[in-house]
């Protein structure tokens, strides 16, 4: 029997689906992608003995098996669907990377896609506007950017800072898409640009918002004896963690304190390292506001400098341009720090291939995801 | 209760009574009698201590805005008309926060303000808390 040191988890394969609109059902999406990072891998489908899959919007519960039995897999140990929002991911490959260390499987593939532009019609702000608490939130006519807007406002106002302070990060993210094949907004913007772009909730703009697109994105996870018999570069997972405080905002106690202390605590531990250590970071930025929150949060900026460490980065931060310049989804901030990681990432490529943090929230920063990864 | 009672959804039962009474003027918040702390949505249970044994209470009319945001971008055609229109996000004086609609004057809003409830706004679209930036106003609404 291995030692739990011995008992290491990897990322075997990745797969990334491009493209803003793509007209393909979302199983097939999930298919595609989850067949491209086997592919990647080196495994075959029959070799894959669990299988994790977002929830993509109208499907059911059990979505993960139905994309699980058209891979080739006799039986999955462990088959789940998980639906935290943006955290999704991240969850997903920490609950995958306990399965592969407790020995319950040997390689699982973790996939999150889906159609969010194609299937809704350009109707996917309404769509997820009706997520909201749908008494004492709905009613009032909010989007999801103005749940965001809500805890923007009280941080700047914590935090004495001006409207101007969460502008920087899109100009950071709108840089790193510029070099960033398949980027969506890949053209380079100034903190005018962002301040001059239209209101969407005071004090988001739209440069302040994620794009939407459709999105595909897919991880192998395997045992340590199976990484050895695949890819030679593959990427350590060296920690991970979750960590969840309420659904709907109205219900949050304190809406500036996060899961993400529980889910990075855990990440950290595990790995038995400190904020010190990482070298780049692929933070969750549905809104610029959420990523100043969320460096403070998993302790890579100090309370109230995230937006000033999230609009110049100490260390290479949302290296693709994530999802306020790449594109929509959040599976991309995962691979992407495992393309870096592997040094396949072309002219974006990072000199420093260290400890890699990656962290995804979902809701209203109600649910939060770390991992981080090692070359 | 016979055996043909009908089956009432609690927290159902619970939003309507608060929005039923939010239309006489009242906001209507929860106090735990076991650990005295209050909250707002409703629930059976103490968010804070799990305790079953509560109180409803009515919060003070008063408040102080603890975020807010101008929505210009509306999430359907029903909110369209509207914009731009202020969610407000209030510490009511002694009780829960609670998110409402902030009519009235309001160029010069700002976080840390004080704001009183008013009645509901009845051109918008639903019946949501609501609340002005002054003593005035609110009375009058």
């Amino acid at each position: 029997m291995m030692s739990a040191g011995v008992n290491g988890v990897f990322v075997a394969g990745v797969s990334e689906i491009l493209g803003k609109r793509t007209n393909i059902s979302a199983i097939d999406r999930n298919l595609k992608a989850g067949l491209a990072a086997l592919d990647d891998a080196g495994i075959q489908g029959k070799d894959v003995d669990g299988i994790f899959t977002g929830r993509p919007m109208g499907s059911h519960g059990a979505f993960s098996s139905s994309v699980g039995e058209r891979i080739g897999a006799d039986y999955f140990n462990v088959a789940h669907t998980i639906d935290v929002g943006g955290a999704s991911p991240t969850v997903m490959v920490h609950h995958v990377a306990e399965a592969v260390r407790s020995g319950t499987c040997r390689a699982v593939l973790v996939i999150y896609a889906d159609n969010r532009l194609t299937k809704m019609s350009n109707r996917s702000v309404e769509r997820l506007s009706k997520e909201t608490h749908s008494v004492f939130e709905t009613p009032l006519g909010p989007t999801i950017a103005s749940m965001y807007a809500l805890l923007a406002r009280r941080y700047l106002f914590e935090h004495r800072l001006e409207d101007t302070a969460f502008a920087r990060i899109a100009v950071n993210a709108a840089k790193n898409a510029s070099i960033t094949p398949g980027a969506l907004r890949g053209a380079p913007v100034s903190v005018e640009d962002v301040m001059a772009s239209r209101m969407i909730s005071s004090p988001l703009r739209l440069l302040d918002c994620c794009l939407i697109s459709d999105f595909a994105g897919a991880l192998v996870v395997t045992s340590q004896d199976l990484a050895h018999e695949t890819r030679a570069n593959k990427v350590r997972i060296l920690g991970s963690g979750e960590g969840h405080t309420h659904d709907h905002l109205v219900s949050a106690r304190d809406p500036l304190v996060t899961g993400a202390r529980l889910s990075s605590r855990r990440a950290f531990d595990q790995a038995k390292l400190s904020p010190d250590d990482i070298r780049s970071a692929q933070i969750y930025d549905c809104f610029t506001a959420a990523v100043a929150i969320e460096v403070e949060e998993v302790g890579l900026a100090e309370h109230g400098t995230g937006a000033e460490f999230a609009g110049r980065p100490t260390i290479p931060l949302n290296t693709n341009g994530g999802m306020l310049a790449f594109q929509n989804g959040g599976i991309y901030h995962l691979t992407e720090a495992v393309t870096q990681l592997r040094g396949e990432a072309g002219d974006r490529q990072i000199p420093d291939r260290g400890p890699a943090l990656v962290h995804g929230t979902g809701g209203i920063l109600s649910h939060h995801g770390t991992v981080i990864l090692g070359a | 209760m016979g055996s043909d009672a009908v089956y009432v959804d609690e927290s159902i039962a619970f939003d309507r009574f608060v929005s039923e009474r939010l239309l006489q003027g009242a906001l209507m918040v929860q106090e735990c009698r076991a650990c005295t702390g209050t909250w707002h949505p409703p629930s059976g249970r103490c968010p804070l201590c799990g305790s079953a044994n509560w109180e409803w209470r009515e919060a003070s009319v008063q408040g102080e805005l603890y975020s807010f945001t101008i929505v210009h971008h509306a999430p359907s055609a029903s909110f369209k008309e509207h914009v731009p229109y202020i969610i407000g996000w209030v510490e009511l004086e002694g009780s829960a926060r609670v998110l409402g609609c902030i009519v009235g004057v309001s160029d010069a809003i700002r976080v840390g303000q004080r704001v009183w409830l008013a009645t509901p706004d009845e051109t918008f679209p639903y019946v949501v808390p609501t609340f002005c930036l002054s003593r005035e106003e609110a009375g009058t609404k």
